[in-house]
């Protein structure tokens, strides 16, 4: 669910004689910018949902699954009547188009409700783990990063990448399980699974973070040994200018690397780390419910959660790429 | 000094941002307090429980979900007979056991006295209305796994007096009265045509006291049941559908009881139970194609399994090597039979002379059944039959296509299949009905076989019917149709050290009245 970004960067040297003019040209072109990324965005979405559409039809039978092996053919004729699964593919498909148009997503075969207010209670309990989760992932990868980088080499980079590794290689089903192990059956300190406050949070939230923040950490290190290469920071230095200043300079100018891969982190933690630690950890959000409905071969819901997590992810990618010029002021966004 | 400040904002701006997420992480997680679980924990107190099942069912309408939806309907509904502990039928709300008044009609008297949880009285009209949702609610017909396994024999029902109705069959059914067992009574005006399903109102034990979606439900003592009192004042069931966490839940102290163990972490918990009644692991064969259209072959998969061993790989809950393919706590075993023999040798010997050695064959399954030993059990089958000389590839499918295998047209069948099969009323007639004799789901063509069991199914005379089966299992077992494999516990139940459960014989509901806490 990753696109290809058309930004390009447009280095100072470039724009020559950069003043107020150029600036008010810059902003009249980012609407149409934004616009083009945003229609791409919902082909996108659209392609997906057909995809999704398509492929759960051919490979799942829904009626036998609901109905259990002692069903009768009559019952699954029923069925599948009653749900319009008897209709052409093409048919089922105008119509899921024309009901999506009126905002109507169907009815869960699996709950029998709105599989949109499924869908709606079910984010916000995603949300409220990944987006900490990951804030502090990305904060913590700054510092680590920006640590390592200072003596490449030395034994504080060598053990930040150590561990880095490790947070990337353990597969966040398997820390999830031995943190439970640990915090939860052994010590007895925190929950092992169920939705809650902050106790509740804390596993599924490290499971959860590990693996972004070990290739974040990668990513800022590697950036920040670039930037600290350049000559400007030499000559910088050679100026007297205090090492935190330097640092923070190159930070900034790090940032961009930084943000489109933390970006990335953020759709792969909601679409694909999320749905292995809500699993282990049966906290009731998107990944966990999804695979419920999965089980089910709940066609609507998993229509819907597709529909809802390409958006998500479409959203995320156009939101970073309409972010870069406020980080770093030399991006032009440009076609 | 201008171009100094402008400089001084751009620096600002990572920093900003970096700002920004710390207070999204403040928010996110105050945000989530008041959402603070104030759930019970296991031994917190010895009026409460906690239980981990591992499936939210779809909803609580008992005449469409079984299984998933039990630890719910099962105490808070009650239906008019039931099994007891010793596995006998029991009258609960009718006041006596049915009695046949001829060969397609029963009465059923019902208790007087009764009123649901919701203050609507239990009279013949209630029962009426049970009845007739069966008979005619089209949701029914259409989603209820119940009624194609348990109820196809129901015709029609009258209401004779206030506490008299009278249930005809569309054939003679000797076992009318065991399907009576998941016909819940529900109030007529709360539950409607379905509409009151997902707020269960019944005359049980206990009150529906709230569903937390996608997290619990939780029931409470009804202290207005007429029978015992009933032990927990409120009990909460929790969706934990990952089987180690649920494990893990147990140890931690967090959950008093867990529904449905997977069988593998049985030595890892602190007490194991299983139920006293047992599911068939069989394999079907397909009579109409070579190899397995030959009884020798056929007779040699069977002599070729070493069941003792397949038994081992199903760890400390166990198994038993069958006889045939029905438990010989159900009605219609041949209970003179000895368990299925070990004999690699006769095996080989058998594929030999029928000239099959070298030959392939496939055997469809699923690993999303949850099939007691799953496909390590498949992988020693196989390796029992290749060691006998048959060449075994394992087809591992979803659970809807091995259906299709299954019960699909026949030139789609595959040389063997794998099901582990249940039977809940503990009767010949659905395990011989299934693989013997049904058009879309046997594999053989033997119509004195087929004759018999389809003249069993209706054969009122207790011992004649025996017989029938008797003859049916003779044939069954010489010509080897399908392959007992082992008789496996239907169900497997966890449980922290002060929590004891006593589970029933031949049933596999669990109801709240079968726990005890010290």
């Amino acid at each position: 669910m990753t696109e290809t970004r058309d930004t390009a960067i447009v280095l100072p040297e470039q724009l020559a004689g950069a003043g107020a003019p150029e600036v008010a040209a810059g902003a009249r072109r980012r609407l149409p910018y934004a616009a083009r990324r945003i229609l791409t965005g919902v082909l996108t979405v659209l392609g997906v949902s057909l995809l999704v559409f398509v492929m759960f039809r051919m490979v799942s039978n829904p009626a036998r699954v609901a109905l259990g092996v002692d069903a009768t053919p009559e019952q699954e004729e029923a069925f599948n009547s009653l749900h319009g699964f008897d209709d052409p593919i093409v048919v089922q498909f105008g119509r899921y188009l024309s009901e999506l148009v009126r905002l109507d997503f169907g009815d869960s075969l699996w709950q029998g409700r709105s599989t949109l207010a499924i869908v709606g209670e079910t984010i916000p309990r995603t949300a409220q783990l990944v987006i900490p989760a990951i804030s502090l992932a990305f904060l913590a990868a700054l510092a680590m990063g920006t640590a390592a980088a200072r003596r490449p080499d030395g034994w504080l980079d060598r053990a930040i990448v150590s561990l880095s590794l490790v947070g990337v290689s353990v597969p966040a089903f398997w820390s999830g399980l031995l943190l439970s192990v640990i915090f939860g059956v052994t010590l007895g300190w925190l929950p092992t699974s169920g939705l809650g406050g902050w106790r509740y949070m804390l596993l599924p939230g490290i499971a959860l973070a590990l693996p972004h923040l070990g290739r974040l950490v990668m990513i800022t290190r590697s950036t920040m040994l670039d930037e600290l290469n350049r000559q400007w920071v030499t000559a910088a230095h050679a100026r007297g200018i205090p090492e935190g200043r330097v640092k923070l300079h190159a930070m900034r100018n790090s940032l961009i690397p930084i943000i489109t891969v933390a970006s990335g982190e953020l759709t792969i933690a909601i679409a694909g780390t999320a749905v292995l630690v809500e699993t282990v950890f049966a906290w009731p959000g998107v990944g966990f419910t999804m695979i419920q409905a999965i089980r089910q071969r709940d066609i609507f819901l998993v229509q819907t959660f597709a529909l809802v997590l390409a958006t998500l992810v479409v959203g995320v990618n156009i939101a970073v790429d309409l972010l870069y010029p406020r980080i770093d002021p030399r991006v032009r966004l440009e076609r | 000094m201008t171009r100094e400040r402008k400089s001084d904002v751009r620096r600002a701006r990572p920093l900003r941002l970096i700002g920004a997420l710390l207070i999204v992480c403040l928010v996110a997680s105050c945000g989530s307090s008041d959402e603070d679980s104030t759930a019970s924990s296991g031994g917190s107190g010895d009026e409460t429980l906690a239980v981990a099942v591992a499936a939210e069912p779809a909803g609580f309408n008992p005449f469409i979900e079984t299984y998933d939806a039990d630890f719910a309907t099962q105490n808070v509904y009650e239906p008019l007979v039931r099994k007891g502990q010793d596995g006998e039928l029991e009258p609960i709300l009718a006041s006596e056991l049915p009695t046949q008044i001829d060969d397609l009609t029963w009465e059923i008297k019902l208790v007087e006295g009764v009123t649901f949880q919701n203050g609507e009285p239990f009279d013949a009209d209630t029962a009426v209305h049970a009845f007739d949702l069966i008979l005619n609610n089209e949701e029914i017909k259409t989603e209820s796994s119940i009624l194609p396994a348990n109820w196809y024999t129901f015709a029609g029902v009258e209401k004779i007096d206030d506490f008299t109705i009278h249930v005809t069959t569309n054939v003679p059914d000797p076992i009318f009265s065991g399907r009576l067992e998941r016909v819940a009574m529900v109030p007529p005006e709360h539950f409607g045509d379905g509409e009151g399903a997902d707020e269960p109102v019944g005359t049980g034990p206990y009150t529906f006291a709230s569903w937390e979606r996608g997290r619990s439900v939780t029931l409470e003592r009804w202290e207005d049941y007429r029978g015992d009192r009933p032990e927990f004042e409120s009990v909460e069931f929790r969706f934990i559908p990952e089987g180690s966490s649920r494990t893990g839940a147990l140890l931690a102290d967090e959950v008093d009881l867990v529904l449905d163990l997977p069988l593998t972490d049985a030595g890892s918990v602190p007490k194991f139970e299983v139920a006293d009644v047992n599911g068939i692991g069989l394999v079907t064969l397909d009579t109409s194609k070579p190899p397995t259209d030959d009884v020798q072959v056929r007779q040699a998969m069977s002599l070729a399994l070493n069941r003792e061993e397949l038994i081992d790989i199903l760890g400390e809950a166990g198994g038993t090597v069958p006889s045939q393919l029905l438990d010989e706590q159900w009605f219609g075993a041949d209970e003179s039979r000895d368990p299925l023999e070990y004999d690699p040798e006769e095996a080989q010997r058998l594929i030999e002379e029928a000239g099959a050695s070298g030959e392939t064959i496939v055997m469809t399954t699923t690993l999303e059944a949850n099939y007691v030993g799953g496909r390590d059990l498949m992988e020693a089958i196989a390796a029992n039959w290749e060691a006998v000389g048959l060449n075994v590839e394992l087809q591992i499918l979803s659970v809807e296509d091995m259906v299709g295998v299954w019960q699909g047209p026949p030139e789609q069948r595959s040389e063997a299949l794998y099901i582990q099969a249940s039977n809940d009323i503990g009767d010949a007639d659905k395990t011989y009905t299934s693989y013997y004799e049904s058009e879309e789901s046997s594999w053989n063509d033997d119509e004195e076989l087929k004759s018999l069991v389809a003249e069993a199914r209706s054969e009122l005379d207790e011992e004649r019917r025996r017989e029938l089966y008797k003859q049916a299992t003779d044939i069954g077992m010489e010509q080897m149709y399908v392959v007992p494999v082992i008789l496996v516990p239907a169900i497997a139940n966890a449980m922290s050290e002060r929590v004891t459960w006593e589970p029933p014989v031949g049933s596999r509901i669990f109801r709240l009245d079968q726990i005890t806490v010290d």
